[in-house]
């Protein structure tokens, strides 16, 4: 997810520099206008996306430390557990 | 005999970030493919909080798989603006080099006729750029509308779960590594009764249910 947000964020500058970059050489004061708001709206749509990599990355963090928690939990019941029936066991 | 004003800008330029933008928008289609593909294969660990996860992620690759489109049509448009704009160009300096020719007279009718020619050429030339422009311009602000629209579903997905990760992590930190669980010990949730002992992936079901909210990117 991590290098997804990294690609999302490279992407994003090159449409915005290129979206930049046409509304500076349009000629048409109309056409540059429209593509500066277009340069605009690509930086809240692809900060947005970036957002949603980050969210569900940090989300997949977290939840994978619970999960470890919960495995190594497990694993530790289960060797006392088994220390306790089975004393003799290595 | 006067000249014309040169439209400003330049169709090359146009033309070289319209390539750019192509290819940032066939990066953005290989970003959602890359993005519904990790939804696919990762993570290793199972279960709901997993569930939920993979669901927004495949919103989100849906959200992606959006942005191309808006972005291409802007291409579409501005190539076609740049000729417009590159045709007005050539038929005005045309007429400007007629205009600016000392070496010939009013009297002569060949040269009065091509300079008429290229006057009428240049006019025509400069009214179809200003319509490629309208045009353009309008169309470049239905793909704004578009683009906005995709950022919208995203921009309504990250205020609606901006706690799901921090609970997430909350929930990790409170329970501790291999501490109140296990196998049949109690975990109690923030605003449960406390009943139940489902264990730690029921406590990650409970924080992470928000990304399951349909609404985020939804398409």
């Amino acid at each position: 997810m991590n290098a997804l947000q990294g690609r999302c964020e490279t992407i994003a500058g090159d449409s915005i520099g290129a979206l930049v970059g046409m509304a500076s050489n349009a000629g048409h004061p109309e056409v540059a206008s429209a593509l500066a708001a277009a340069a605009g709206q690509a930086d809240k749509t692809f900060f947005a996306a970036g957002q949603t990599y980050r969210h569900i990355s940090q989300g997949y963090a977290a939840s994978a430390d619970n999960y470890d928690g919960a495995e190594n939990t497990i694993a530790a019941h289960a060797r006392t557990i088994q220390t306790w029936f089975r004393p003799w066991a290595p | 005999m006067g000249t014309i004003e040169l439209p400003s800008g330049s169709a090359a330029k146009l033309l070289a970030f319209a390539g750019q933008l192509d290819e940032a928008a066939s990066g953005t289609t290989g970003l959602a493919s890359s993005t519904r593909e990790a939804m696919g294969s990762t993570p290793s660990w199972t279960g709901d909080a997993a569930n939920a996860a993979k669901s927004l992620g495949n919103d989100l690759g849906d959200g992606v798989a959006a942005i191309p489109s808006p972005l291409q049509r802007i291409t579409t448009a501005i190539r076609s603006y740049a000729d417009s704009l590159s045709n007005a160009q050539e038929k005005v300096n045309t007429y400007n080099l007629y205009a600016a020719d000392e070496s010939v007279t009013v009297d002569d009718p060949g040269y009065m006729a091509a300079i008429q020619n290229a006057a009428q050429d240049a006019q025509s030339a400069l009214d179809a750029w200003q319509t490629a422009g309208d045009q353009a311009a309008s169309e470049v602000q239905a793909a704004t509308a578009e683009l906005q629209g995709v950022s919208r579903q995203a921009g309504r997905c990250v205020t609606i779960c901006p706690a799901c990760p921090q609970e997430w992590i909350r929930t990790s930190q409170r329970l501790g590594p291999a501490s109140q669980a296990g196998p049949g010990s109690r975990i109690f949730r923030p605003g449960s009764s406390g009943r139940g002992s489902s264990g730690i992936r029921r406590v990650i079901w409970d924080q992470g249910l928000p990304l399951t909210r349909p609404d985020c990117w939804g398409h």
